[in-house]
């Protein structure tokens, strides 16, 4: 092609663009357009939460730009994506934050062009944002707390019903990584129903979350202590691995395990008979009320500090 | 300067200018359309803003890959920078924390990238171990060692990038990197030792080139420019993250060998690895501000890389 025609194409291209609407303004009659950036994008979890928040939005009237990136950890990637989503012009941005210390930078810049951010799933460290100078408009999770002293009530009440009068009940607990936030709600949350329901608490140990530590460390507890009489398990994951060591004690079904998540496999348990409850977080509806709190924040309406998702007890019944 | 092989091929140079300027072009059009109604609008592509970011974005893999050209036209490879990130930002934060001096953490992260570029040298030159065993090993090491560093978890930094500092000092520090490395590859004695060495170790000896300090002093440049992309991944993150870094070492490979430096060593340029990185770069953030999903751009990613390659050899081969 001669550098003549390039000229002209380029010419008509840029007069093209000049003599549109130099760029997207919000205002009266225009849909809103707001930004989901999220992460790990083939978990499950998230691809429901994605699900909600398109199904939210398409029923307000808002136009939903989502990325994400594909690991649970890409911090470098997952600022990219929000600097793209403010060249993009987004007028808010909802965000389940890789790191909950190192999204607070790149977020600063929405600060900057006054993109109100409501933040999800996983908390953005408060001291940090404090810090910097960081401005969330809310958090908008899951009460983990709340969730594990349902389904550990429900555990609890179980165990009550199959013991002998003047026997103390006795079950085992199942932590996930200690020090993370989720986890040591949930460790507390199983802790209080325990003690409300009068139940002694036997072992308590971390099994990182996974199934087949969860394996170990549920025979390794019950053969210390062969008498209890239920296992809280702080994923559905480790739920898995105690039911494989309860099995090979031949103690299935006599032995309460619960979990936390309600994935596949878990119901499966469930409809078996192996499992007695897990724990639906909600990811769709927390996706839901990203889309609406972001839109009532670009409305300057004031939100609360946090809005917690409601948890739901999912029991055999359920699932039959 | 009389030796062809530190010079891109015009060939190849052009063949990365144009895929570059088309990628350009593309996602500009692209981004004046708004696909809902169809309306067409000022490309926010061009924004100076998201210029910015585009070449903020492109610097860790410009300045991993010109540490990398060194080391593979010195006839090795690192496989360890990647991971190498993760220790020296890591240890930049940690230590500007401990000491709350800025500069230590500083000399303390370019320090670290140094020693561990000497090791890799080192033990590959001396014991005679291909340098891919010896890279391999230490991109595990240099993982471990992020996390021992950071205590396990994330750390936050108490020094935090102000906005400026978070746009600008990525661009800043690839540029000069490119420049440096070019100069130094293409102008300097050294640089004519690195292919001489690379081309061939035996010709090289014999014309009485120091073959094994100079494949050292490569790897030395490869760490030097970990400890100073772990400076950029600073700056654009305020964050030590031991996490961070995975997989960047085969990005950096591959803006190498998109930019015509040969894998068997002997034959490359700064110049080349400028231009495939660009094009690696603004492909992906291309991408994703047109909102692709991550999937789709493992799959467009690795087929250009092919598709760049398999150009310049059609082209070399008429």
């Amino acid at each position: 092609m001669k550098p003549s025609r390039w000229i002209v194409l380029v010419a008509a291209f840029a007069m093209v663009c000049a003599g549109c609407q130099d760029e997207p303004q919000p205002g009266e009659g225009r849909r809103r357009r707001i930004a989901l950036i999220y992460k790990a994008t083939t978990n499950p979890f998230f691809q429901a939460m994605e699900k909600g928040a398109r199904e939210k939005a398409d029923e307000l009237g808002v136009d939903l730009e989502v990325a994400g990136i594909p690991s649970e950890t890409d911090v470098d990637r997952q600022a990219n994506l929000v600097r793209n989503m403010l060249n993009r012009r987004v007028e808010a941005i909802i965000i389940a934050p890789a790191s909950s210390v190192g999204i607070v930078t790149p977020l600063l810049r929405a600060r900057e062009a006054n993109v109100p951010i409501v933040n999800i799933d996983n908390r953005i460290d408060t001291d940090e944002a404090k810090t910097q100078g960081l401005k969330v408009a809310t958090f908008i999770g899951p009460d983990n707390f709340e969730g594990a002293k349902k389904v550990g009530a429900h555990a609890c009440n179980l165990i009550k019903k199959t013991l002998k009068a003047g026997q103390k009940g006795r079950v085992l607990i199942l932590r996930g990584i200690d020090g993370v936030e989720n986890a040591e709600a949930r460790r507390a949350g199983f802790e209080a129903a325990a003690k409300a329901a009068g139940i002694e608490v036997a072992g308590s140990e971390s099994a990182h979350w996974h199934t087949d530590e969860a394996l170990r460390v549920t025979s390794a507890l019950m053969a210390a202590n062969p008498d209890v009489h239920g296992v809280l398990c702080a994923n559905d994951k480790m739920a898995l691995g105690a039911i494989a060591a309860v099995k090979a004690r031949g103690k299935i079904g006599q032995i309460i395990i619960v979990g936390y998540d309600n994935i596949d496999l878990a119901r499966e348990a469930m409809k078996r008979g192996d499992m007695h409850g897990t724990i639906e977080q909600n990811p769709a509806m927390m996706g839901a009320l990203g889309v609406e709190c972001a839109l009532k924040a670009l409305q300057g309406e004031s939100l609360p500090e946090v809005t917690p998702v409601p948890v739901q007890l999912i029991t055999p019944e359920d699932v039959k | 300067m009389a030796d062809l092989r530190s010079r891109i091929t015009l060939g190849r140079a052009v063949v990365l200018v144009v895929a570059l300027g088309a990628l350009f072009i593309l996602f500009t059009v692209l981004s004046a359309v708004d696909w809902r109604t169809g309306g067409v609008h000022w490309p926010f592509f061009l924004r100076w803003d998201n210029l910015v970011d585009l070449a903020g974005s492109c610097a860790i893999n410009l300045t991993l890959g010109v540490g990398m050209t060194f080391v593979i036209i010195g006839g090795g490879i690192d496989l360890s920078v990647g991971r190498l990130i993760a220790l020296t930002h890591v240890v930049l934060v940690v230590v500007a924390n401990a000491t709350g001096s800025f500069t230590v953490g500083l000399a303390a992260c370019l320090g670290c990238g140094l020693a561990a570029g000497l090791a890799n040298g080192a033990v590959s030159v001396r014991w005679r171990i291909p340098s891919f065993i010896v890279t391999l090993g230490m991109m595990m090491v240099a993982r471990g060692l992020a996390m021992v560093a950071a205590g396990g978890k994330s750390v936050g930094a108490d020094i935090d990038s102000p906005v400026v500092v978070q746009r600008f000092l990525p661009i800043a520090v690839s540029l000069v990197v490119v420049v440096v490395g070019h100069v130094v590859l293409a102008r300097t004695v050294f640089g004519r030792h690195v292919f001489a060495v690379g081309g061939s170790p035996e010709a090289a000896r014999l014309c009485g080139i120091r073959v094994g300090l100079v494949r050292i002093v490569t790897f030395l440049a490869s760490g030097l420019c970990a400890g100073l992309a772990g400076l950029v991944y600073w700056s654009r993150n305020s964050l030590g993250d031991p996490l961070a870094g995975d997989g960047l070492e085969l990005y950096a490979i591959a803006a190498v060998i998109v930019g015509g430096t040969s894998l068997s060593g002997g034959r490359g340029s700064v110049v080349g690895t400028f231009l495939g990185a660009l094009i690696m770069g603004v492909l992906q953030y291309g991408l994703d501000s047109m909102l692709v999903q991550p999937r789709w751009q493992w799959v467009i990613i690795g087929a250009v890389v092919i598709v760049t390659v398999l150009l310049d050899r059609l082209k070399r081969s008429d």
